[in-house]
């Protein structure tokens, strides 16, 4: 990981009380609420029972991508993904709770099984394959950025055409598949996915986190932590189970962005000393280094451009992502570098002019220009994930209709499964769209400036030097939030 | 492990792969099984594809084969005089029409999404023209075929005799061996 550039500020979790009752602190124990959750957690089958129904969907979803209709609007795989589970993604799942699409995600299960040489049960001793550890060079987010991105330009392709779906959600599962069985564990899960990338930083947002109950017991714990090696049941552990899939320390995690929520920690601690937690939205706030920061440059960026090719009235731009239909290869060029170029160089350029002027305006010679950068690129954290829920209801709104047919006709052969494969295609109040999206970038910007102002107090214990120094991010995420309005009432 | 994790553990793999082999079984057994029985015995039933890029064929125009171009455009459905015909009508891409007027039926429209049938007896003996009656795309023009109407052979007339399409690797019987299931 990124070396810490920023102070933390909330530290949720690392408080250590001894109190009986389930709120401690800022966090709301949801283990200790509800036992049952708890001892679902702690059983070995848990992830397993979320996964199967949706390796079921998502297998079923590739079949479909490869043999049924080649329309997007005709096809489910098309539809479920991009309209459907996208929409749930990012405006629920992720900002509610966290990562735990990791813990269902179908995709880097079967590697996971041939790895382990187990589905359910806990065999310890040398997994499958090389167990090699992940290049030192590579522990970093930076390969996901470039992932996500290279997908992001041909992301007019990949929305609507279910065989394009298909290669992007099969080659997921096969490289994920592939490189479990070279690296240790989930290496590719944490380094390399490009839907795990920004899942990380957007669930920093969330109001869920899984920690230890009290960081005291950690440092307490000498010897093996099954945390983090791993712990056989019986003596060692009540449930036993694997050494953390994710590389995590749960004694000394203080952020949502590398905890995938498998929950196998909570069948080795020996210590018992893990739990789920409800939290103030926005609570993680600590970027740790510049490829976490471009995360947020380049999905802040995205969010614009999808709104500009996917749903502006931009025919042009339309025409230039759209290459393998209008064969417009040298507009395609110019698109992907303007892109590329918005998303690496430009906006962060644009984020490191503010940053100077904040350090101006704090008057703090002392505080390299390095961690207001860093440490400032959080306020596009809830500010990028808004607009991506912005971007993202006009497409439930305007095409979720779609859902119903496809339901129906999941192949678009003119099937009538449930009587709704004659459904047309009915807009959902599209006259509100515009409306709803203002209303839900206007709750981001809040959310970035509020916690703006924590991220300042993390660099200047001052209060009034802080709010100096926040003035010109604001006043940027302002000029962002215009932007957008701009581009989606377009 | 407790006795959730004991019935699981039993049952996961059997479980994955029974998803493995269900979930396309089932979408084979509902198109090929299912969907037939829907229709009456004594139709011949043809499933008739369109798209703006291919034209009209009865190879089922997939997101595979789409993109590989690997559709053979239609010339001729052959039946014989007295055939009760169904023809299904599904678009791949954009809205299509279908008309065949000598059977009095002008105007179909294929909307993208939706199937459209079209049912008669072919009470006439020769070759009619059918063809779609939207401007659809690039090969619009080329998006005709011929309707072949034999004198009645006892139900002989089957896919084998169609042109642009390989006969099936076993013979069948029945009203389906002309056409839908015999493109399965």
């Amino acid at each position: 990981m990124s070396k810490p550039v920023a102070a933390p500020v909330v530290e949720s979790g690392s408080e250590a009380r001894t109190v009986e009752a389930p709120v401690k602190g800022r966090r709301f124990d949801l283990f200790q609420k509800f036992p049952g959750l708890r001892a679902f957690a702690q059983t070995r089958s848990f992830q397993f029972l979320l996964i199967l129904p949706n390796l079921a969907v998502f297998y079923f979803f590739i079949i479909t991508g490869i043999f049924g209709n080649p329309m997007g609007n005709q096809n489910i795989t098309i539809i479920f993904i991009w309209i459907l589970w996208w929409f749930l993604l990012i405006a629920f799942l992720v900002p509610l709770t966290s990562r735990l699409w990791c813990t269902m995600c179908p995709l880097p299960a079967a590697g996971e099984w041939l790895q382990r040489q187990a589905i359910i049960e806990h065999k310890p001793g040398k997994p499958l394959g090389l167990d090699k550890w992940w290049p030192k060079q590579f522990k970093n987010i930076w390969l996901q950025n470039f992932g996500f991105l290279l997908l992001a330009l041909f992301s007019v392709l990949l929305v609507t055409r279910p065989l394009v779906t298909v290669i992007v959600v099969g080659g997921i599962g096969v490289l994920s598949t592939i490189l479990m069985l070279i690296y240790k564990r989930r290496a590719f899960c944490v380094y390399l996915c490009p839907v795990s990338g920004f899942q990380g930083l957007y669930a920093m947002f969330a109001p869920i986190e899984l920690r230890s109950t009290e960081k005291g017991v950690c440092d307490a714990h000498k010897g093996k932590k099954g945390c983090m090696f791993g712990a056989k049941p019986g003596e060692e552990a009540a449930y036993g189970g694997y050494a953390c899939p994710w590389f995590e320390y749960v004694g000394t995690m203080d952020r949502n962005n590398y905890c995938g929520l498998c929950m196998e920690c909570m069948k080795t601690c020996q210590k018992d000393n893990i739990s789920l937690f409800l939290r103030p939205f926005g609570s993680d706030i600590r970027i740790k280094g510049y490829d976490e920061a471009w995360k947020a440059f380049i999905m802040t960026v995205l969010a614009m451009v999808y709104s500009i090719t996917l749903l502006g009235p931009y025919g042009l731009v339309k025409d230039w992502a759209n290459v393998t239909w209008t064969g417009e290869v040298k507009g395609f060029l110019i698109y992907a570098a303007s892109v590329a170029s918005a998303c690496l160089l430009i906006f962060p350029g644009i984020h490191l002019l503010f940053s100077y002027v904040s350090k101006l305006f704090s008057r703090a010679r002392e505080v390299p220009l390095k961690k207001f950068f860093v440490a400032y690129s959080y306020l596009l954290v809830p500010f990028g994930l808004l607009a991506w829920i912005a971007f993202s209801l006009p497409l439930l709104m305007v095409n979720g209709s779609y859902i119903l047919q496809v339901l129906s006709d999941p192949f678009g052969w003119g099937w009538d499964l449930v009587g709704t494969g004659h459904f047309p295609w009915t807009p959902f109040y599209p006259e509100t769209v515009p409306y709803l999206q203002a209303l839900i970038l206007l709750v981001g910007l809040v959310f970035s400036i509020r916690s703006g102002y924590d991220v300042a107090r993390g660099l200047f214990p001052q209060r009034e030097q802080a709010i100096r120094s926040l003035i010109p991010m604001a006043a940027y995420m302002v000029a962002l939030t215009v932007g957008f309005l701009v581009f989606f009432t377009a | 492990m407790n006795t959730l994790d004991r019935i699981v553990s039993r049952l996961a793999l059997p479980a994955v792969l029974l998803t493995l082999i269900v979930v396309p079984a089932s979408a084979w057994w509902y198109e090929r099984v299912h969907l037939p029985s829907q229709y009456p015995k004594d139709a011949k039933v043809f499933t008739i594809w369109y798209s703006g890029d291919h034209g009209m064929t009865l190879n089922r125009i997939t997101a595979y084969n789409y993109w590989l171009k690997a559709v053979n455009r239609l010339e001729e459905i052959r039946v014989e005089k007295g055939d009760r015909v169904i023809l299904r009508l599904i678009s791949s891409d954009v809205y299509h029409g279908f008309a065949l007027p000598p059977f009095g039926i002008n105007e179909v429209l294929v909307k993208p999404g939706e199937l459209a049938e079209v049912d008669f007896v072919a009470d006439k003996v020769g070759s009619f023209l059918f063809y779609c009656t939207i401007l659809c795309g690039l090969v619009h023009q080329d998006m005709k075929a011929n309707l072949t109407v034999v004198e009645s052979q006892g139900g002989k007339i089957a896919r084998a005799e169609h042109p642009t399409h390989k006969p099936p690797s076993k013979p069948s019987s029945g009203p389906w061996s002309g056409g839908l299931a015999a493109q399965l």
